[in-house]
């Protein structure tokens, strides 16, 4: 066990400088010089000579590699470059909005368990049956929805027409709502699916049979069998999803105007902020990254199979495939 | 492969049901390319009287905030919307599965390079990679689809390699090079063919996810360039004006959301008929 996260650990350090390097290409490689277009914020054009004095300043008119080295060392020191629109360091700006985006995440992952885990359970208890069907018919829709979309109805319906929630979600607290709703509109479809599946797995499991003959209450064989051991599963899959949330909730962020990271990486877009927009893709990458890291050595603790199957899968490729067989047909036996 | 075993010439549940969603899509398809010709409207006409005018007999989804009939639009739109998606997953699907399989084969120094640069592809949130390379690239259609594939290749080429990694192995792959085949032979006429199923399967679930990102990108102005009528540029559109003219934005929301329904169920199906559960323990 040891091993396999000081292995998963090393891992990180090249994962981190080709993601460094892919940042670093996406700024080098856009159009438009950083250095005129920083001169140009006045509206004039730039005179040539004063953009070649800030290109030397800047560095620019060295080598790709020389630039990519320098900035990785000013990255390292926790320099992340200057904003170009607002002209605060990138470093502040992504740590002002980050909480916000963080806290609609973990919200946002919390409205949808509290809607997913109940539907899904009740689902599975009945499968098949008018409700089940009704409820698996509207995750198919909501699982369809674009985000920006949903954010947008939930603001119309429960922002315009009931007047619940702020249509603005900037500035007050409860402001939040209103995009984590929309998260969790979005989300819940699948996590409805996922919980319904492996509940109703469990339940046809012996152990099951066996709780049942003992005479335990139907409620308890639920929650305390069925639905427990389906946990890990879920909160693996949502582990996941909150390093896709951090980046995804941008165009949700967006419609709401929340003041989120998200919709500072658009705003960035729009402004042709390009040190804003690397700093962004950077940290979400490294976030990413780092929860996923998280999520599968927690996973590996709970699951020693998952363990063994990613180290032969990471050393001999093809012979995973066959180990993993021959667990499974044990399993099955 | 299962497919062939204990088959009878009766059709079972997963087969109607993906006969019919295939026909479904197909339909889709067809009325995308036909849509058109159905619209009553030009669908770049400004009329500043019907500004945000609400559905009536003459423009069935009312009209945007410079007047133009939604309908029109959205049946212009249809086949921007849904081909754009389909082109990219179709890019994505070749490139992913050519760089896959060739990794898988050859493995070695090739192999660990292309693998650590998936890897690392992935390690980005998806809509946020294509999101930073549209921006990169510049708005506009082309780059947009550019930009889509970057990120869509990744998935296809670490399915494409695991299951050449496994067939690979299998005896009639030996039994093919002990025959005399060369390397490319037997790449193109055991391996890929063999290793094709899921990666269709991916492919297919693929397009409902590509609508909505392209959608998304269009919404923030990096996918299709208005005024051309595309489903995600009319719910931009529809922004300024959706809290006092709902119909702005909930026909061409609702038309996303069907297509990328049909979409699912399509390759939800596509996915029962080819990996069926029992399929786990036929493979031993």
């Amino acid at each position: 066990m040891k091993k396999y996260i000081v292995k998963r650990l090393l891992w990180i350090i090249p994962i981190m400088l080709l993601i460094s390097f892919i940042a670093f290409s996406l700024m080098y490689l856009s159009p438009g010089d950083p250095a005129v277009i920083y001169l140009s914020q006045g509206g004039d054009a730039p005179a040539a000579e004063a953009v070649e004095e800030l290109q030397q300043k800047l560095g620019l008119d060295e080598s790709f590699f020389t630039q990519y080295i320098r900035w990785l060392g000013k990255l390292f020191h926790g320099d992340m470059g200057t904003s170009i629109f607002t002209g605060n360091p990138v470093k502040e700006e992504i740590l002002r909005y980050f909480p916000n985006t963080l806290k609609l995440t973990l919200l946002g992952m919390l409205l949808t368990l509290l809607i997913s885990i109940p539907l899904g359970v009740l689902c599975a208890i009945q499968e098949n049956r008018w409700l089940d069907l009704l409820i698996r018919g509207l995750t198919f829709v909501t699982g369809s929805l674009p985000g920006f979309f949903a954010a947008m109805l939930l603001t119309y319906f429960l922002g315009v027409r009931l007047k619940w929630l702020p249509t603005i979600s900037s500035g007050k607290r409860i402001g939040i709502l209103m995009p984590a709703l929309t998260l969790a509109l979005c989300l819940s479809a699948t996590y409805i699916r996922q919980i319904r599946a492996a509940v109703v797995k469990e339940l046809g499991e012996n152990y099951i049979r066996m709780e049942r003959a003992r005479g335990l209450k139907e409620r308890m064989v639920l929650y305390q069998g069925a639905l427990r051991s389906a946990m890990p599963s879920i909160m693996t899959v949502a582990g996941i999803n909150i390093g896709n949330l951090l980046g995804g909730t941008a165009i949700i962020e967006m419609v709401c105007t929340y003041q989120g990271m998200g919709r500072l990486a658009v705003d960035s877009i729009t402004n042709r902020d390009y040190p804003l927009m690397q700093g962004y893709v950077l940290v979400m990458a490294v976030v990413y990254v780092l929860v996923n890291l998280v999520v599968d050595i927690a996973y590996a603790y709970m699951d020693p199979r998952v363990k063994q199957e990613y180290i032969l899968e990471g050393m001999k490729g093809a012979e995973s495939g066959r180990k993993d067989r021959k667990n499974r047909k044990i399993r099955s036996e | 492969m299962g497919e062939k075993t204990g088959r009878t010439g009766k059709l079972d549940r997963s087969d109607k049901r993906f006969l019919f969603w295939s026909v479904a899509v197909l339909a889709l398809l067809i009325f995308s390319l036909l849509a058109p010709h159905l619209a009553s409207h030009d669908p770049y006409e400004i009329n500043l009287s019907l500004v945000t005018a609400p559905p009536d007999s003459e423009y069935w989804m009312g009209n945007d905030y410079v007047g133009r009939c939604i309908f029109c639009r959205l049946l212009h739109g249809a086949a921007r919307s849904i081909f754009a998606a389909v082109l990219v997953v179709m890019l994505s699907f070749v490139i992913g599965t050519l760089i896959g399989t060739v990794c898988g084969y050859a493995g070695g120094r090739i192999d660990i390079i292309v693998m650590r640069l998936v890897d690392a592809v992935q390690a980005f949130p998806n809509l946020i990679f294509s999101i930073s390379v549209a921006a990169m690239l510049g708005s506009g259609l082309k780059n947009c689809i550019i930009a889509m594939v970057i990120t869509g290749w990744t998935q296809y080429a670490r399915l494409a390699r695991t299951k050449v990694l496994d067939i690979k192995k299998k005896t009639y792959v030996r039994a093919a090079r002990v025959s005399g085949m060369s390397g490319l032979e037997i790449l193109l006429y055991t391996i890929l063919p063999n290793s094709l199923s899921p990666l269709i399967v991916a492919a297919s679930m693929h397009v409902g996810n590509a609508i909505l990102s392209f959608s998304g990108l269009s919404f923030l102005g990096l996918g299709s360039p208005p005024p051309y009528p595309e489903w995600g540029t009319m719910l931009n559109d529809g922004r300024s004006t959706f809290q006092t003219a709902p119909w702005t934005i909930l026909f061409p929301g609702a038309a996303i959301v069907l297509t990328v329904m049909i979409m699912g169920m399509f390759g939800d199906s596509l996915n029962a008929k080819l990996n069926p559960r029992k399929d786990e323990s036929n493979e031993i």
